[in-house]
């Protein structure tokens, strides 16, 4: 009896995994592309037809105090969801609870609504309270940080809660019996080794801020519009070059900036996703 | 000096009381808007109303707008679990560095902001005919999920030894019947939930559906936007966005029960 | 180094009595090893020592100190866990120096003492290395040079050796001894492996649900074991159930289920017509004697040096017995005649308590 093997099993799925790479690589490319494409107008072609740096040179500033925004923006969330994020997990973890597992399930609600209702829910809940408590959380970014930590808390819950089931009680004893006072176990042993669940929890509460579209559409306006808003709103009337080359500047920088704090921060990114994304 | 022993529950209330305030205290005040009436401008009376939800029922508009929604959340969903799995089971088979590395790379597309992979997708699907209209959203909704569904169905595929595979080759099975009989099988429980992950994804996206749908393809999280945004009609706007909700979570629930029930009279 | 006392210790987990009023003295400079089946209440013991278990009841004294309630990081005690417990987030000197750093110990001092520790654990230059390219072995000998850093009082072990294959376990335990005597610390390991306690050892203290069976020297357990566990657990050893004919002085007579009739010295004022148990190990059973009991050789098995032999007895109880390997040895389907010396065999009540001269 024969098996017959008169073509490749992994034929397709290898064919299938190359069109899968290059479908969500190609959007990226193109844009990068027709970034060089010497035009002056709206229209766009692809491939180039000649390499020429007028997107760059035109990018208005808007996009320069966008990103500024942005950034500002991430880094507030981040070091917040990080914050509230670190303690639900070690309470999680270690906390002696009734219905840890309904607890959990809480923590991960924020990210299975859409985003389009968290900030329309937002927006409503600024709007009551300003005549109410006095401030006006939808002038400047404050509202919509907040709206954002809402949103990233499950990953930081997610990422931390990961590092800590895994960590050894062992290691924290030991430090004890050695001599360290709790505090300075948890400086020199626990916090240490739980670093890359955190940072990768950190790490994904910015990138959601920072990509985040639908949310900043609502709570941001003017001068705090926020640099994917920026592009969103531009995108909406017509092309520019430079609008193609603040893509481009957008997605290199981000690419570089992942690789880059991935190595610093010691994790993965592909096993950092149990964060629990919807 | 007695031993001290850390009370890590504290940490947990602090943190939940601050989540559940950030939850609670917003939906339920919009919750509550959506029981009163759009006065126009921005305004609402003080009177309750279910005006808002019983309009969602009978009005073929919204009525054609969820099933836009669901329809749409489902083709691509569906696209893209029959694109991904055969990916993410060519990157478990393959192994070594390389699927990590093409794993990372796929998951950092997804991290990039959205508007970027939108604005090439524009620029592709444009000579292509494919803007502005359904085809245009399909792809834009598969770009958003695909990323996702690879890495979930790497691990699922993953948690299934090649040995089965093999195995099964031995004794003389086909290609076919390798994958429908052991692979299929083995992989349901994963594929479904990816799937609806992939789903929930779709029925609540909207920067993708407004950018590639030009505005045309009214899903339900357009239509939020248009609503709050456009119309500032507030109160029917929140009850859009709660029925849209709800109803996700109804289908899951639906799904769920449906699949544990096939797979009980499986045994 | 200090000598280490345990009072009326016991320790509940609802309703399981984990530890159940155990006392020890350990004189200063003793290797003492608990040593136990899972579940006996020895890693509690050890855990109440160090202070990571609040004892329900009793008293710890370390040296003149009462440290029964005390933080473990001020009873002054090294511990070597299971699996070690090695910082990977440092270095092998910065894990041996992490004591130290503790107690803020200058920092040249703490470097001269790492070093002194990495020569005495034979690993001088392994200081800067990671924990990960530490073998097992290795990672051992760092976690006792980090246990012994603060020149404890006294160093507990928790199945150290567990995690080693066989060659390397017998290596450290050879180590571990050569150390131990060196320094002169109190020490107490935890395991339950017979061979490495009876090894390692200058007392062992066997424990079985939560209580001390009996504490000796390691012969003490196997030649005068005071109950039935520690006969069964350390050494081994065969149970032939009989009945208790007639007791005079020191010696008694018992009836075995087979029919036989045997000699075995027991302590003075027995009842007889008690049902009893007859221990009597492999090596101790001979072949061959005039007056012994006739038994049918059921299977051989040559281990090398020795031959064991599955005997079975008229009433259907088998034998195991092990004799040297030599020439001319009996085939099985035969029947032999098997016997010991009357010294050689213990007698237990039904409660397994020990019915010998204690």
């Amino acid at each position: 009896m024969r098996i017959s093997r008169s073509w490749n099993p992994m034929l397709v799925p290898k064919a299938l995994l190359v069109l899968a790479v290059a479908f969500l690589l190609a959007p990226f490319i193109v844009v990068l592309g027709a970034s060089f494409d010497p035009a002056t107008e709206f229209h766009v072609a692809f491939p180039p037809r000649g390499i020429s740096l007028g997107g760059y040179e035109t990018i208005p500033w808007r996009y320069a105090v966008a990103t500024g925004v942005s950034l500002l923006v991430g880094l507030s969330v981040a070091v917040l969801a990080t914050l509230v994020g670190t303690a639900a997990a070690f309470g999680l973890v270690r906390g002696r609870v009734v219905g840890r597992e309904t607890l959990q399930a809480f923590f991960r609600l924020p990210v299975q609504i859409p985003f389009v209702v968290t900030g329309a829910v937002f927006l409503q809940f600024y709007y009551q309270l300003a005549p109410l408590t006095g401030v006006n959380l939808l002038d400047g970014i404050g509202g919509l940080v907040i709206a954002h930590v809402f949103v990233a808390i499950p990953y930081s819950v997610g990422s931390v809660s990961a590092v800590l089931a895994r960590f050894d009680p062992a290691l924290e004893e030991a430090a004890e019996i050695l001599g360290a006072t709790r505090w300075g176990t948890f400086c020199q042993v626990t916090l240490p080794i739980i670093r890359p669940g955190v940072m990768a929890g950190a790490f994904y509460a910015f990138v959601v801020s920072f990509g985040d579209v639908p949310v900043a559409l609502f709570l941001v306006a003017g001068r705090w519009t926020t640099l994917p808003v920026q592009i969103f709103q531009d995108m909406q009337f017509d092309f520019r070059p430079s609008m193609l080359a603040v893509s481009s500047l957008v997605a290199v920088v981000s690419l570089i900036a992942i690789f880059g704090v991935q190595k610093l921060a010691g994790f993965e990114v592909a096993s950092a996703r149990e964060g629990g994304k919807s | 000096m007695r031993r001290s022993s850390v009370h890590w529950e504290r940490f947990l209330w602090v943190a939940l009381t601050i989540s559940l305030v950030l939850l609670v205290l917003p939906q339920a005040n919009f919750i509550v808007l959506s029981f009163h009436a759009d006065t126009g401008l921005g305004q609402v009376s003080d009177e309750l109303t279910l005006e808002n939800y019983v309009r969602l029922f009978i009005d073929p508009f919204y009525l054609h707008a969820f099933w836009l929604t669901v329809y749409l959340s489902a083709l691509s969903a569906g696209s893209a679990l029959l694109l991904g799995f055969p990916a993410a089971y060519a990157l478990a088979r393959i192994g070594g560095w390389i699927a990590p590395a093409i794993l990372g790379l796929v998951l950092t597309t997804s991290l990039i902001t959205i508007v970027v992979k939108l604005m090439g997708l524009n620029i592709i699907l444009g000579p292509l005919g494919m803007l502005n209209n359904q085809a245009g959203v399909l792809i834009g909704l598969v770009q958003y999920t695909l990323p996702l569904i690879v890495v979930l169905l790497f691990g699922v595929v993953q948690t299934i030894p090649v040995a089965l595979e093999e195995a099964a080759a031995i004794l003389g099975a086909t290609r076919r019947a390798t994958f429908w009989r052991v692979l299929l099988p083995n992989a349901r429980p994963g594929l479904v939930s990816s799937g609806l992950i992939a789903f929930n994804m779709c029925m609540g996206a909207f920067t993708s559906a407004v950018l590639l749908g030009g505005g045309r393809v009214r899903t339900v999280p357009v239509l939020i936007q248009q609503m709050i945004i456009q119309d500032t009609n507030y109160a029917r706007g929140a009850a859009l966005s709660t029925a849209l909700v709800a109803f996700v979570f109804l289908l899951n629930l639906i799904v769920v029960a449906m699949i544990s029930r096939s797979s009980r009279h499986a045994h | 180094m200090a000598k280490v006392s345990v009072e009326g210790v016991s320790k509940s987990y609802g309703d399981v009595r984990v530890v159940d009023n155990v006392s020890l003295t350990i004189p200063q400079g003793e290797f003492v090893v608990l040593l136990g089946p899972s579940g006996c209440g020895k890693t509690t013991t050890l855990r109440m020592i160090a202070g990571f278990v609040d004892p329900d009841e009793g008293r710890i004294q370390i040296g003149d100190e009462d440290v029964t309630h005390m933080a473990p990081r001020l009873r002054n005690v090294g511990m070597v866990f299971q699996h070690y417990a090695l910082f990977p987030n440092m270095t092998v000197a910065e894990n041996i120096g992490f004591g130290l750093r503790q107690h803020r110990v200058p920092r040249a001092e703490t470097a001269a003492r790492v070093t002194e520790l990495l020569a005495l654990i034979q690993m001088p230059t392994r200081g800067n290395s990671p924990i990960s390219a530490l073998s097992g072995g290795q990672q051992q000998r760092v976690a006792l040079a980090r246990a012994l850093a603060n020149s404890p009082r006294v160093l507990l072990m928790d199945e150290p050796l567990g995690a080693l294959d066989l060659k390397l376990r017998e290596t450290m335990q050879e180590e571990l001894t050569r150390i131990q005597r060196e320094l002169g610390v109190t020490t107490i390991l935890v395991t339950h492996d017979q061979h490495e306690a009876m090894s390692l050892a200058d007392r062992i203290v066997v424990m079985a649900h939560g209580r001390i069976q009996q504490v000796g020297t390691p012969d003490d357990l196997y030649m005068r074991p005071h109950t039935r566990f520690v006969a069964e657990f350390v050494g081994r050893n065969n149970f032939l159930s009989g009945r208790l004919e007639a007791a005079h002085g020191g010696e008694a007579l018992v009836v075995l289920n087979c029919g036989a009739s045997v000699r075995v010295p027991t302590r003075p004022g027995l009842v007889p017509g008690m049902s009893v148990e007859l221990a009597v190990r492999p090596q101790h059973v001979m072949l061959g004697a005039a007056d012994g009991i006739t038994a049918r050789l059921e299977e051989r098995r040559f281990l090398g040096n020795v031959v064991h032999y599955a005997v079975r007895l008229p009433s259907g109880d088998m034998l195991l017995m092990e004799r040297p390997t030599q020439a001319g040895l009996p085939e099985p389907g035969c029947d032999v005649v098997v016997s010991w010396q009357e010294d050689h065999a213990h007698l237990f009540d039904m409660q397994g308590d020990a019915l010998h001269e204690a």
